[in-house]
């Protein structure tokens, strides 16, 4: 077992089974760099973590500490260079699967922590877990207004009259699609 | 923290990855109408490098020739557009894709785009010497191509770059399909 500890004072420390935190690459490159050092009882500091944030994310490692490995794409052999970046580029393709849909921190007055998950998430090095709240974001503010949208991101509108004209112009093509 | 700028709590890249997702370009060029920051996000290079308007993000060929005059398409290597047969109404069916002066420009102004899909595209108004001669790739599936288009492409000065073209479900196939002999000449 492996302790995290959030960045509260005083910390909230959270016992997990090596095997799910692993699920963050940040974590398992650190425990790999202090092979030779009895980790179990080494709390890990996490300084860019909160106590709920971090109870959130070991909940979803728990939760997914068995998941098969992803899958890596076998690389397209390409004697032409311009394609070499081709599989970075593919629209990725993620379908939030039932159990994470009920997790995602959704309500609209959770919102912060949604965001706080998803920096954490982005820190830990958790792709799949970034990959699905990613999606979620994405999926809410598709097909709303700009206004719904700086509005549900608390945004200011920070350009000027003759800006937002000149922008109108310019996205004058997917206007209406 | 009573009410925290959420915009300033996601970082660049990962607000990135969200865009990523949302795949419809025009709803990607959209939001850059938020603020400065999205703008920036927005117009990231990243997202346009493969840009596609099949499906419910197909635009008619006027807004296409808007789109590909706008700097943004300077960054695409693949575009996919899908044309209007398909459609249940009459009158779009018969509209055309794209024209002869829409692909100069896309040869002109994305220096680029190597990979090229018009599915369930009118395209009998083009011949295969007028699409940009960098392309390494073509993607026809379910269009209707112009008769003289697969000896064209017998010709190894027409496109020479080429090394993948797709031609499932093209409508009109069969009546040119003597050519094939002379297509599998080519290497």
């Amino acid at each position: 077992m492996i302790q995290l500890c959030s960045n509260d004072d005083p910390p909230v420390s959270f016992t997990v089974p090596r095997k799910a935190v692993e699920l963050s690459k940040t974590i398992k490159t650190m425990l790999e760099d202090l092979e030779g050092f009895d980790m179990e009882q080494t709390p890990i500091p996490l300084p860019n973590v909160d106590a709920p944030t971090l109870e959130l994310i070991v909940k979803w490692v728990e939760q997914h500490q068995d998941d098969p490995p992803p899958v890596e794409k076998p690389r397209v052999e390409d004697d032409d260079s311009d394609d070499s970046d081709a599989d970075d580029d593919q629209e990725p393709e993620v379908v939030i699967p039932e159990w994470d849909k009920k997790f995602l921190p959704t309500d609209d007055e959770q919102k912060n922590q949604l965001f706080k998950l998803l920096n954490a998430a982005n820190y830990l090095e958790i792709k799949p877990l970034l990959d699905i709240g990613c999606k979620y974001v994405a999926d809410k503010i598709s097909g709303q207004t700009v206004e719904w949208v700086r509005d549900y991101l608390n945004m200011e509108n920070d350009y000027t009259p003759e800006e937002e004209a000149k922008l109108k112009e310019e996205i004058a093509w997917a206007e209406g699609l | 923290m009573a009410n925290p700028l959420t915009d300033l709590v996601l970082s660049d890249p990962t607000w990135l990855r969200v865009l990523s997702f949302i795949g419809d370009p025009g709803v990607v060029c959209q939001l850059g109408c938020i603020s400065r920051r999205w703008y920036r996000l927005s117009r990231d290079a990243t997202l346009w490098r493969r840009v596609n308007f099949t499906e419910r993000r197909r635009l008619s060929l006027k807004k296409l020739a808007m789109f590909i005059r706008r700097p943004l398409a300077i960054h695409m290597h693949s575009l996919r557009v899908e044309g209007f047969i398909m459609s249940n109404s009459h009158s779009s069916a018969k509209r055309l894709t794209v024209s002869p002066a829409l692909l100069k420009e896309l040869e002109e102004r994305c220096p680029l785009l190597t990979e090229l899909h018009l599915v369930n595209a009118k395209m009998d108004n083009i011949a295969l010497d007028q699409f940009p001669e960098r392309l390494t790739s073509l993607n026809f599936v379910g269009s209707v191509l112009s008769f003289d288009f697969l000896a064209s492409l017998t010709n190894a000065n027409i496109l020479p770059r080429l090394t993948a073209i797709d031609l499932s479900y093209v409508h009109n196939l069969s009546s040119f399909s003597k050519s094939l002999d002379g297509l599998l000449s080519r290497t």
